[in-house]
């Protein structure tokens, strides 16, 4: 009982543990949220830099620098962290620091699992990096894993099927943790009509999760039994199809692309309505066309397999039901733009990054719905437009929200302000170098270059040396990005509750730095 | 404690639609079979000896039609098997059975057992494809340094869509067994 009470009283006070086991065995929700942010940032400038050892050799036509099978395991590895390391942990990082602040709740719902879920990644890459030294090399038949190819993986396979189970895990761990916390922690009054918008993106992307993510622990354990323990999914010898592994990956894989965008029209949706200084325009249709979003991911899979072989029928289907996703997705744009709309607009980093997502993205989305058509698609497959279309929506898109809403509430989390004059150079400079880096890709593209080989032919020279200067340009002014925040974590002009000027939301009532406990009582909404 | 109780359900439940989307993945095997049956793109029928999907009256025969049916062999070892189609392609008469042959060659030094999967594109033509006689029935076994010829017996339906001129037949040769 004395130790019980002990235990309580310091756990209220503060950490109780200092040095490497406060963070090893912490429960708090901030504490949570600042690992992953922090590991993000680590994969994000791993996966940055095999980006560069993929554009320097692409820099000239021929073979320079690395030798093809080097390179093949670089574009594979360069995805497989960026996805798995960089953004999705990223996004589950704010949703630990901000859910908990937004829904006026003391902590995640689960504070144990959530500690479990943050530490099995950082194992998980241990593996997958580790397959970089093993005998074959890493993975090297591209992130999508397809057989029979894959399976030509040296002895790094298992690891990687493995490493891939427990970055599955640690989502879907981290799903259920925010489902939980959202359902049954928010203050009295907010119900869900008055959830703030990175609160529901987050909500339907976790169902998300959980539909997606064992289908793909699915498709990677029939993997390995084809490769070790004799059975046949996807070998056509044994009566297999690989097409069919095509099916199931992206069953999950298109579900996934909206893991990796529906946070981020979240983290847009709060920050425009406060540089706007108004509210966000059309709340009740942001919330119904982000659910039918989620809900049309599940049906245009087969989009990306149109060169496979499939009737007509099935091509009609899967590319009006992709076509359809621009419909709620216009209703977002034009929301934000309809915020925007005779607001008193003031741009500072977050609103700077916030604004180039909605140019950028749409222009991803845009070429996206080229690649929706089937004839264009089969005409564009496995070219440069693609690069240039996903890469839009992730970097631009995905990465810019994210580099957005670690300005926006970064003076909430340490409690000083960033450095605003070397924010507006790290936005000028990345808009432009990412520009440079990836609109030539279209061009590319169009001129059917294809992705994924180290070498390509002599007219395509030019545009790949715009595009490696603008990967350069780009990855060296995230080093500005990653000074800025020692700085900010340091020291610097202390921010005030509000940070910004009346922005709305519960995280805006308590101090800055948020204090280690917050909503011991609930707040009233 | 009643939120406690709250949460305890929700986590059983999303830990149960977890375990089921798991199981949905594999369940998506079986059901990827009984669709491609269903619509006819199934292409394990042609591992089968079929008689013509409709057998053709004889009246019913256009002798003017004439689909060209092209052949494509592959391996995946080209080391291990020389596999060849002998007519790169021949013309058929739909509700005719025509014939054609391969030609494999067992480049090993060894015994070897081959195995072959039949496919056929476009695919609105599957349906429409019906074998006698096909050495992708069944496992073949080739000597040491073997070559045979292996026969080819099919019928083109005279249903297949009118649009359809031109029909491949692909089949790709893999080692089942290396003695």
């Amino acid at each position: 009982m004395g130790e019980t009470t002990h235990a309580l009283v310091e756990h209220h006070d503060g950490p109780h543990a200092k040095g490497i086991r406060r963070w090893l065995t912490t429960t708090n929700h901030k504490d949570i949220g600042t690992l992953y942010l922090v590991f993000s940032l680590v994969m994000f400038l791993v996966g940055g830099a095999m980006a560069l050892v993929i554009r320097s050799e692409l820099f000239q036509p021929g073979l320079q620098l690395v030798d093809p099978h080097f390179f093949n395991q670089m574009t594979t590895m360069h995805a497989l962290v960026m996805i798995f390391g960089a953004l999705m942990p990223a996004f589950v990082g704010l949703a630990n620091w901000q859910i908990p602040l937004m829904v006026g709740a003391p902590d995640m719902a689960l504070p144990r699992m959530n500690n479990w879920s943050f530490w099995i990644l950082p194992p998980a890459f241990l593996l997958l990096i580790a397959t970089l030294f093993m005998p074959g090399g890493a993975p090297a038949g591209g992130w999508t894993l397809y057989p029979p190819l894959v399976l030509q993986t040296g002895e790094a396979f298992p690891f990687v099927v493995f490493s891939l189970h427990l970055l599955g895990a640690s989502s879907i761990l981290g799903a259920i943790n925010i489902i939980v916390t959202i359902t049954n922690m928010r203050a009295p009054g907010m119900g869900f009509m008055k959830m703030p918008m990175f609160v529901w993106t987050w909500l339907i992307t976790a169902y998300l999760l959980i539909g997606a993510m064992p289908v793909l622990a699915g498709a990677i354990t029939m993997l390995l039994t084809d490769r070790y323990f004799g059975t046949s999914f996807f070998l056509a010898a044994g009566g297999g199809d690989p097409v069919m592994f095509q099916h199931i990956f992206w069953f999950f894989g298109h579900p996934e692309v909206y893991i990796l965008i529906l946070p981020a029209f979240g983290i847009i949706s709060q920050i425009i309505p406060t540089f706007a200084r108004k509210p966000l325009f059309g709340y009740t249709s942001m919330v119904v066309a982000t659910s039918a979003i989620a809900f049309l991911s599940y049906v245009v899979w087969a989009h990306h397999m149109f060169t496979t072989g499939m009737p007509q029928a099935g091509m009609l289907f899967f590319m009006i039901s992709t076509m359809f996703i621009a419909v709620p997705t216009g209703v977002k744009i034009f929301n934000w733009l309809a915020t925007l709309w005779r607001g008193s607009i003031s741009f500072e980093t977050p609103m700077l990054f916030a604004v180039a997502f909605v140019v950028l993205f749409t222009i991803g989305g845009f070429s996206g719905l080229m690649l929706a058509l089937v004839p264009a698609d089969i005409q564009y497959h496995d070219t440069y437009f693609v690069v240039a279309h996903f890469h839009y929506v992730l970097v631009p898109g995905a990465i810019f929200s994210v580099i957005a809403a670690v300005y926006y509430w970064l003076p909430k989390w340490t409690g000083h302000m960033y450095n605003e004059t070397l924010g507006k150079w790290h936005f000028w400079l990345s808009a432009i170098f990412v520009n440079v880096l990836f609109f030539p890709q279209h061009f590319l593209g169009l001129a059917s270059m294809p992705r994924r080989i180290p070498d390509y032919s002599v007219q395509f020279a030019e545009f790949n040396m715009i595009s490696t200067i603008g990967a350069f340009g780009f990855g060296l002014s995230q080093l500005l990005f990653v000074w800025m925040l020692v700085k900010c974590v340091k020291g610097g002009q202390k921010a005030s509750a509000k940070v910004w000027d009346e922005p709305q939301g519960l995280e805006w009532t308590v101090p800055s730095p948020a204090p280690h406990h917050t909503f011991d009582t609930p707040p009233k909404v | 404690m009643s939120e406690r109780g709250g949460n305890r359900r929700l986590v059983l439940t999303l830990g149960g639609a977890v375990a089921g989307m798991f199981a949905f993945a594999y369940l998506l095997a079986p059901l990827y079979e009984v669709f491609c049956e269903i619509t006819g793109i199934d292409s394990a029928r042609l591992s089968q000896a079929s008689e013509p999907v409709r057998l053709a009256q004889a009246a019913e025969i256009d002798e003017n039609r004439v689909v060209k049916v092209e052949f494509l062999a592959n391996t995946p070892n080209p080391a291990a098997w020389d596999f060849q189609p002998v007519d790169l392609s021949v013309e058929a008469t739909p509700g005719k059975a025509a014939e054609t042959r391969f030609l494999a060659r067992n480049l090993l030094p060894h015994d070897v057992i081959s195995v072959t999967r039949p496919a056929v594109r476009p695919i609105e033509a599957v349906s429409h494809v019906s074998k006698q006689v096909c050495f992708c029935f069944e496992e073949q076994p080739f000597a040491a340094g073997e070559q045979r010829e292996l026969p080819v017996r099919f019928t083109i339906d005279p249903d297949l869509p009118a649009h359809v001129d031109t029909v491949t037949l692909a089949y790709t040769l893999f080692t089942a067994k290396s003695g």
